[in-house]
């Protein structure tokens, strides 16, 4: 495909930049639909698993076994009237959704589907992912200043002091992941375990339990869920938001949690490679693998508190991310 | 709406088919009752000396005659019967010697009443909260009455935890008549009394002397009267019916039958 | 938080060698009354600083309908569907404190099978309402499962309840002198299946919440009240036996037929948030016990109402206390020869309780707010009456 525009273009005889851009929106635009397609995926499943832990059934009426009560949902969101509170910071308001989203979208750059099957193989995934990720506590963070809303506030500081606790772990047990794979690529990390014929996750025990919970806490999902905690904030820093703009957070939450299962396949699980069936379907598999740990956890657990949560972030978790990096690095040195 | 209450508030003084409703006798007390509270007032504002005010029966209209309820003081001075209970025996032993003015008696099941004068409450309450025999550390209950003409009454169920006996009934009229009525707060004594104090402020109008916050509990701060008392009028307009428009009121369902 | 720019301008105050000061400001939030944690229209003041609660109080009556003042104004039997209204999780148990102070003003003696009745449904009731509080304190802890889990056995008593006087909620069922109407067929079955299950479904909310840890850090040592503090407090209930007094009415006052049978008083040790959640999980099945044994011994057949004159017409004063599910319920009843009572005072558990609320959660986060809001059990429609 990526050859047949290029010769479109070149029988147009427009210069190769132009390529460069309709390529790119093309790719942007087919990770955007895979994105939407999965949160609306997602945010059923998300009902349904919760219902049927819960003893119930979940949405039946719209669709089969209600497959389009999120659609439905969508469009009643998408009615909505337009509102933002008269003494909010209006710029940073409206944007901050759109950061919201526009980070989660981002992490999909550089996640391996298949071996092929990537928008752009960065030398420098991991970093790269790092960096990205961490912009959606700026999102809340600014979401829940410019509502000028104490509520906001408290959720948008509880997100700041959250994801400073979490982002020394995670990418901490990043790091020992790296070291043994010997690249910062994803699809290198794939393939080195595909040679290894080792998932990663028999090396790194202590990294995946460390990167579960850390990732956890960054996606604010519950027990995390701190930033929004209804039963205490009210709706934390989205307390003020409604209609689209409330749809855009949702959309993010979901497609970074997605976009965290796949981070978790690629690094420890081993991404798509599997017998038989083909890489892309592998990594589907162990990417709502993932998704439906998250959700049970979801529903199982009482909220943790926000103190614990600190002392959770740095006195558990880093010691023992810290721990899983010298016996990385050790390892690497002695064999390697 | 400010001035609309205010309006109200002159109708319903002068408006005379409020009394055919049922809430409107109220207004015809109060007009009476704020007489007889003055004439009180003059004859020597003796509430809490005599714990029986005579019972002003004669000109109240029959249907809301205010009793003065049987459970006297005077009547039942020495109703120490043989067969009262054992708590009730070292409950009213100790208080009459601690307080020889006062005249306890016992009510009913294992309950001790005694009325004690408002100067009196503190020392009181002090006492069976401190005494060892009685250690009445737990107020289950503080409640205001309204008892018109004889002036307001605060009412004191005291019980000891864990054993649940000894328990005590402490009546105190209020001083100071109705507009004015006071009575000690015992906040100090029992903190939990905080909240019953304003709600008896604010629901029947008397004031705890010494209460840390004595504001109003459930009704709004600009509330106008204390509406549990037996004068209360209110003073809000009354709320109109709403009809829907396909059905008229009654009073002119016929006519608009007849036009149609 | 007016004007952010403002705040951050005084945040950065000018000393006086001229060099940027910061300070950090208490902030003063307003939990409700409209608030998915406050069971209804409580509303708390909490002043804050950064997430630790330097003082909260509450604000109540935004529920005052004038109880106390219908009361004023209906015939006697006529009262009993607003006590309902009063606390209307247990509706039973606060018909039951209204009925026991009539009949005690009258002194009218309620027949045997009338007796096991209010004892049964009033049992059940307490087992209702203590699921209901399981389920919204789960919620308070962010724990949505539990919520359902507890309400899908609520139903099982409600659907009881529905078959028995035709309301789920706000019943209407007790008499002055009796009940309304006799059980139903097959009552004792459903209600002794019900117990079986009940007993089981116990154990399941055991391994969910209670052995928990992150519930256990949300719970224990929050929140807690000293014995002392409990009874200067006037705490009752599981409030009260949390904090290690062993004191229920049923056994130091027993009505009904609670000094009949034995049953067991659950109490805590540290008076936290976790010994008020063990003491009510621990009063439910000790309920189930009750509701068995006043199920094997209800006569059969027999009157349900005793004789009650049709012109009620009470005077004195009296004060009528039950344990309900939230502690302490009073009717302080003074009549006049009228069938109209002269004054109904009503004290509430809730009511009490809540003047806790500052003394529990100063010096706690937020969270350990919402959680002791929750431990206290507290129904609004009680409070503001």
């Amino acid at each position: 495909m990526q050859q047949f525009i290029s010769d479109q273009i070149m029988a147009l005889g427009l210069p190769q930049w132009t390529f460069n851009v309709v390529w790119a929106l093309i790719q942007g635009l087919l990770v955007l639909v895979f994105i939407l397609f999965n949160a609306l995926f997602l945010i059923w499943l998300e009902r349904k698993v919760s219902g049927h832990i819960q003893l119930r059934v979940g949405p039946m009426r719209t669709g089969f076994h209600g497959a389009l009560q999120t659609l439905a949902d969508a469009l009643k969101l998408l009615g909505k009237e337009d509102i933002i509170p008269s003494s909010a910071d209006r710029a940073v308001f409206v944007i901050a959704p759109i950061i919201a989203f526009a980070s989660a979208m981002l992490v999909y750059v550089v996640i391996p589907w298949s071996p092929n099957l990537i928008v752009q193989d960065l030398n420098i995934g991991l970093i790269y992912i790092a960096a990205v990720s961490s912009l959606l506590t700026l999102a809340l963070l600014s979401a829940g200043w410019s509502s000028n809303n104490k509520w906001s506030l408290l959720g948008a500081m509880r997100s700041a002091s959250q994801l400073i606790s979490y982002e020394v772990s995670l990418v901490l047990s990043i790091v020992s992941v790296a070291l043994l794979a010997g690249t910062l690529s994803l699809n290198g990390i794939v393939q080195a375990q595909q040679e290894w014929g080792l998932w990663f996750v028999v090396l790194q025990p202590i990294g995946v339990f460390v990167f579960l919970t850390a990732t956890l806490a960054e996606l604010n999902r519950a027990p995390f869920d701190m930033p929004e905690a209804e039963s205490e904030l009210v709706a934390g820093y989205s307390t003020e938001y409604s209609g689209m703009r409330w749809a855009y957070f949702m959309l993010a939450e979901y497609s970074a949690l997605l976009a965290a299962g796949a981070l978790n396949a690629v690094l420890f699980w081993g991404g798509w490679s599997g017998p038989f069936l083909p890489p892309a379907v592998w990594m589907l598999i162990k990417v709502y693998g993932f998704v439906f740990l998250a959700m049970w956890i979801r529903w199982s657990f009482p909220r943790i508190r926000v103190d614990h949560l600190m002392n959770l972030g740095w006195k558990v978790l880093l010691p023992l991310a810290v721990v899983q990096l010298l016996i990385t690095a050790i390892i690497v040195v002695v064999w390697g | 709406m400010r001035d609309e209450t205010s309006d109200y508030l002159t109708q319903s003084v002068l408006a005379p088919d409020l009394g055919k409703k049922g809430t409107g006798d109220m207004a015809y007390n109060e007009k009476e009752s704020h007489g007889q509270s003055e004439n009180m007032n003059d004859s020597g504002n003796g509430v809490h000396e005599t714990p029986q005010p005579t019972p002003t029966a004669a000109d109240q209209p029959a249907e809301t005659q205010p009793e003065r309820p049987k459970a006297e003081p005077s009547q039942r001075e020495h109703a120490v019967s043989p067969d009262a209970p054992d708590e009730v025996k070292t409950t009213i032993a100790a208080l009459v010697e601690a307080f020889p003015s006062l005249k306890p008696f016992h009510k009913e099941d294992d309950w001790t009443e005694v009325v004690v004068p408002a100067a009196l409450l503190k020392d009181v309450a002090r006492f069976v909260r401190d005494d060892e025999r009685l250690k009445l550390n737990f107020l289950s209950s503080l409640s205001g009455v309204d008892y018109r003409d004889a002036g307001l009454q605060v009412v004191y169920h005291l019980i000891s935890i864990p054993a649940g006996r000894p328990k005590l009934i402490m009546k105190v009229n209020a001083e100071g008549g109705r507009d004015n009525a006071h009575v000690p707060s015992v906040v100090d004594i029992w903190p939990t009394a905080n909240w019953h104090e304003r709600e008896a402020w604010d629901l029947l109008g008397i004031r705890f002397d010494g209460h840390p916050n004595l504001k109003r509990i459930l009704l709004r701060e600009d509330w106008i009267g204390h509406p549990l008392r037996k004068d209360y009028v209110d003073s809000r307009p009354p709320r109109e019916r709403q009809y829907k428009e396909t059905w008229a009121p009654p009073s002119d369902r016929g006519v608009r039958h007849d036009e149609s | 938080m007016a004007d952010s720019e403002m705040n951050i301008s005084t945040q950065l105050e000018e000393t006086g060698s001229g060099e940027p000061r910061i300070r950090t400001e208490e902030l003063l939030i307003n939990m409700g009354p409209q608030h998915p944690s406050t069971h209804g229209v409580l509303r708390v003041m909490a002043r804050l600083d950064g997430e630790k609660v330097v003082d909260a109080w509450g604000d109540i009556g935004y529920l005052h309908r004038c109880f106390e003042k219908i009361a004023e104004k209906r015939p006697l039997p006529a009262v009993i569907p607003y006590t309902d209204r009063t606390d209307y999780l247990a509706a039973l148990s606060m018909e039951l404190t209204y009925v026991l102070a009539v009949e005690k003003l009258l002194n009218i003696e309620v027949p045997e099978r009338a007796v096991y009745i209010r004892f049964i449904t009033n049992e059940l009731q307490r087992i209702a309402s203590h699921l209901l509080w399981f389920g919204a304190f789960c919620l308070d802890l962010g724990a949505v499962t539990g919520f359902l889990y507890a309400f899908r056995d609520r139903e099982k008593i409600l659907d009881v309840y529905e078959s028995l006087c035709g309301a789920r909620m706000l019943y209407n069922y007790f008499r002055i002198g009796g009940v309304r109407n006799d059980l139903y067929q097959g009552f004792r079955d459903t209600v002794l299946r019900l117990m079986d299950d009940l007993e089981k479904r116990l154990v399941e909310f055991d391994n969910l919440i209670t052995s928990n840890k992150i519930f256990e850090t949300r719970t224990v040592g929050v929140g807690v009240l000293t014995a002392e503090e409990a009874i200067a407090w006037g705490a009752s209930g599981p409030v009260l036996r949390a904090s290690g007094i062993p004191y229920d009415i049923r056994k130091a006052d027993p009505y009904l037929l609670y000094d009949r049978y034995d049953f067991n008083v659950p109490v805590g040790t540290n008076g936290d948030v976790y010994d008020r959640y063990r003491v009510r999980m621990a009063e439910i099945a000790e309920s189930i016990k009750l509701v068995r044994h006043g199920l094997e011994d209800l006569p059969r057949g027999g009157d349900i109402m005793a004789d009650v004159p049709r012109r009620l017409s009470p005077s004195g004063d009296t004060y009528s206390r039950i344990e309900s599910p939230r502690g302490e319920v009073g009717c302080y009843l003074v009549c006049d020869g009228t069938d109209v009572a002269y004054r109904v005072k009503w004290r509430s558990p809730c009511f009490v309780h809540l003047q806790l609320l500052g003394t529990l959660s100063r010096g706690s986060l937020i969270a350990d707010m919402v959680a002791n809001i929750g431990s206290l059990d507290i129904v609004m429609g009680e409070v503001d009456r």
